[in-house]
């Protein structure tokens, strides 16, 4: 009895020590901190303060091709573009994903306006080399304060690294895991190498060009996967389906578009198969789940892309505009305005951006 | 205590469980063998089956990847989805702890094979000793005379063994998370890219390197000490000062003691000790201090820094001991150079390999055209400025210890502001355990 009578009074001792550091560092410490520490939460209160519609999106978003393009506007942009009386605000960063959008829905006020989400559903980011990326730990870390808990617990959980805080070196080891193990011959997708490892290993013994094969191995490692209920990512959004029904929000998926055509043409229909089926995937799931979902996925030409040795989703302007096109069309039809954008880049005419089509095909190396 | 242990064990790695439980059976089982045979021969049989057994989990987890690297046998291991297992296990998350729990386990059986350690005969009485969780993954590394008696006497809550768990979990938390994690972002900042620094640089990250690593070890086994204590379980301490000491020998009777006095007892003193004469004692130091480098880890820069600790204690005990002087002035000289000494062999424990030790070490030597400077932010240097000052110069005993001499409003005062800085300052940047990756 005497133990617990100290322990208790350490203890309420504790907890007020706890509120008053707590009240110093809300009003000296914590703004600075969230400066420091997660650049992006600002961007968030801003744009859920101030935005009708809010674009919730990752590189793709804003990334342009300094080679061709004229107008370096974002999706987002276009799409204020083509409804000015409507507010849009857009929170986007470079590896951005469903488990961050998730997050930041915390941040949500609670202030009974009507607002709509317009989350970019990119099936990269559902693949073991986005979920297992070496960047993940700093997401997480940054992800801390989106919450609404006492701004000096957050700093406890930063100081003491409460979070999803494996070292590059685990997430490197459950990325080869993830490609050793996980079959692709199921689902009736049929593939004679029977995994991703096995598949990138006839990659790299194969006598093609050292072009192809890097080439190759990038996108089997980026597309080769079966997605299903139990993906992370999908759990993810699965989450913010139900979230933003309980809040009243109004949500649309827009999924990106990928490059198809270099899947094609590095290894035919053996690794289109697997895009094709995880792109249907998430669109149905998530209609049938009620949230409006704009499929662009098969709407991209290999010109269109940023990057032509890798895949990524850096589209050129044209792509980026007929994107949010599609998605103002599916908020408001009746609303859209013609646009005449103004040029605000000027590409060097100079320089030619490699096309990685032109060039393989002149090596006539393609599959 | 055993549920809990393995439970606390699995969430690092739930495969790792079995592993743990497959060394603890195997040198359980070795330990009774041993002690029922009466040949001598049988014993030596049963005590390198359980080394053997100990040394491939260590081979296959933590040294394949080192020591077999690309070769046919490697692949071929690798097309197999069971050793592929163990090897991408091996090559990106060591199992946490298994330099430690192995080194406990097989002192174990070597006591019962020297007849000093009369074998247990509950297995899930021994488990609890092997996976006991609070030194399991990075020590002390307990004996089994010590640690076994308090486990499994009844447990009764003592208020003074709670207020010292208390204080020893707010200091090693303090170390830990205020001086070491902070010294980490900087030292990290270096390493990143330590050609573009000048050389005052590359001397300042040599420096703050020596303190994080020994906040953050030492600060790893006052928590472990402090957590073990709630349990009214005492475990050996791990560090007594080491920066003060005046040899290297004598550094080594301080620093990871658990380790250092492990190896004393089942490498050095077999291998001849100081008894057979000079060059016994040069060749058994040497296989000491080669052994305790690939035991910090799979790596050549690893086997470096064990050599070097080597040679430098051979330095010690061959040359400078010699000169015996008595004044404070030759005192204070002898800890500088023993400091500075386990400071620059640091370079090696820090790099990630050769190349990139070597150009630390010309930078250190003013060969650098890096321009870049380091910087420390000023709460960092307080801490750390306050930290040496009464560790090194002011403090006989532990700083935690020295606090229970004053009032209780100063004592209050102190440990309210550990509190507050670990709740404030602590290091953004995760940064595990040091001596986790062994």
């Amino acid at each position: 009895m005497d133990i617990i009578k100290k322990i208790l009074w350490r203890f309420l001792f504790a907890i007020g020590l706890f509120f008053i550091a707590n009240f110093f560092y809300s009003k000296y410490q914590f703004p600075k901190d969230v400066a420091k520490y997660s650049r992006v939460k600002g961007k968030i209160d801003t744009a859920f303060a101030n935005g009708e519609i809010v674009y919730m999106g990752e590189s793709s978003n804003t990334s342009f091709n300094p080679w061709t393009d004229t107008f370096t506007y974002s999706i987002s942009d276009y799409m204020q573009m083509y409804l000015p009386d409507k507010k849009i605000t857009s929170i986007t960063h470079e590896s951005f994903h469903p488990g961050l959008f998730l997050k930041m829905l915390n941040l949500l006020p609670d202030d009974g306006r009507k607002r709509t989400l317009v989350i970019t559903l990119n099936m990269r980011t559902c693949g073991p080399s986005a979920m297992f990326s070496g960047n993940e730990a700093s997401n997480q870390q940054e992800a801390l304060f989106y919450s609404q808990r006492l701004p000096l617990l957050t700093r406890i959980f930063l100081s003491m690294h409460y979070y999803d805080n494996k070292n590059p070196m685990e997430r490197e080891r459950l990325k080869f895991q993830y490609w050793r193990t996980r079959a692709l011959n199921k689902n009736g997708f049929e593939n004679p190498d029977g995994t991703v490892k096995k598949w990138l290993e006839k990659v790299a013994y194969s006598d093609r060009p050292e072009k192809w094969r890097h080439m190759a191995d990038a996108y089997i490692k980026e597309f080769a996967f079966i997605l299903d209920g139990s993906n992370d990512r999908v759990q993810d959004l699965d989450q913010m389906v139900k979230k933003c029904k309980k809040q009243g929000v109004n949500l649309l998926f827009h999924l990106l578009p990928a490059s198809r055509d270099y899947a094609q043409l590095l290894y035919g229909n053996r690794l289109i198969q697997y895009m094709d089926y995880n792109a249907d995937f998430l669109a149905n799931r998530y209609s049938k789940m009620g949230a409006t979902v704009i499929n662009n996925y098969k709407n991209s030409r290999s010109v269109q892309y940023t990057d032509q040795w890798y895949p990524t989703e850096h589209l050129n302007a044209e792509l980026r505009r007929e994107i949010a096109e599609s998605i103002c069309k599916a908020l408001h039809p009746n609303k859209l305005v013609e646009i005449h954008p103004e040029v605000n880049n000027r590409p060097n005419p100079e320089i030619r951006q490699p096309m990685a089509d032109t060039m393989l095909k002149q090596l006539g190396i393609w599959h | 205590m055993l549920l809990a242990s393995y439970v606390f064990y699995s969430f690092w790695q739930i495969e790792f469980t079995g592993l743990m439980a497959l060394t603890t059976v195997i040198d359980f089982s070795c330990g009774l063998q041993i002690y029922k045979t009466t040949v001598k021969r049988n014993k030596l049989i049963w005590l390198w089956l359980s080394i053997g057994s100990n040394i491939a989990m260590l081979f296959m987890f933590k040294y394949f990847d080192f020591l077999m690297g690309d070769t046919p046998i490697a692949k071929k291991l690798y097309d197999s989805n069971f050793t592929a297992w163990m090897i991408e296990l091996g090559k990106y998350v060591l199992p946490a702890g298994i330099s430690f729990y192995t080194f406990q386990s097989i002192s174990y059986v070597m006591d019962v094979y020297r007849g000093e350690q009369v074998p247990e005969k509950n297995l899930l009485r021994f488990m609890s000793f092997v996976s006991f969780f609070p030194q399991l993954v990075a020590g002390p590394i307990e004996r089994f005379h010590h640690l076994y008696n308090q486990l499994h006497t009844k447990y009764q809550p003592l208020w003074e063994d709670l207020r010292n768990a208390a204080r020893l979990l707010i200091y090693g938390l303090f170390l830990k998370v205020c001086i070491a994690d902070n010294l980490a972002e900087i030292v990290d900042t270096y390493y990143q890219n330590n050609a573009a620094y000048t050389a005052g640089s590359t001397w300042l990250a040599t420096f703050l390197f020596a303190f994080q690593v020994y906040a953050d070890f030492f600060g790893y086994s006052l928590l472990a000490q402090g957590s073990a204590l709630l349990f009214g379980i005492k475990l050996m301490d791990n560090f007594n000062k080491p920066y003060v000491s005046k040899s290297i020998p004598e550094f080594w009777h301080r620093w990871h003691i658990s380790l250092s006095t492990w190896f004393r007892d089942y490498l050095f003193i077999p291998l001849g000790g100081n008894k057979r004469g000079p060059l016994v004692l040069a060749f058994a130091v040497m296989i000491v201090f080669f052994t305790s480098g690939l035991w910090h880890g799979a790596n050549m820069t690893m086997i470096l820094f064990g050599v070097s600790q080597g040679v430098l204690y051979l330095f010690d005990r061959f040359i400078f001991s010699k000169i015996k002087l008595k004044n404070q002035v030759w005192d204070r000289f002898r800890q500088l150079k023993t400091f500075s000494l386990f400071m620059i062999t640091l370079v090696y424990f820090r790099s990630s390999t050769i190349p990139e030790s070597s150009e630390v070490f010309h930078s250190l030597l003013g060969d650098t055209a890096g321009s870049l400077q380091l910087h420390i932010p000023v709460f960092v240097l307080i801490l750390l400025a306050v930290f040496i000052i009464l560790d090194l110069f002011i403090v006989r005993e532990r700083i935690d210890i020295w606090f229970q001499k004053f009032h209780f409003s100063i004592r209050w005062a102190a440990y309210s502001a550990m509190i507050l800085c670990v709740w404030l300052l602590g290091g953004a940047i995760n940064h595990p355990f040091v001596y986790f990756q062994f």
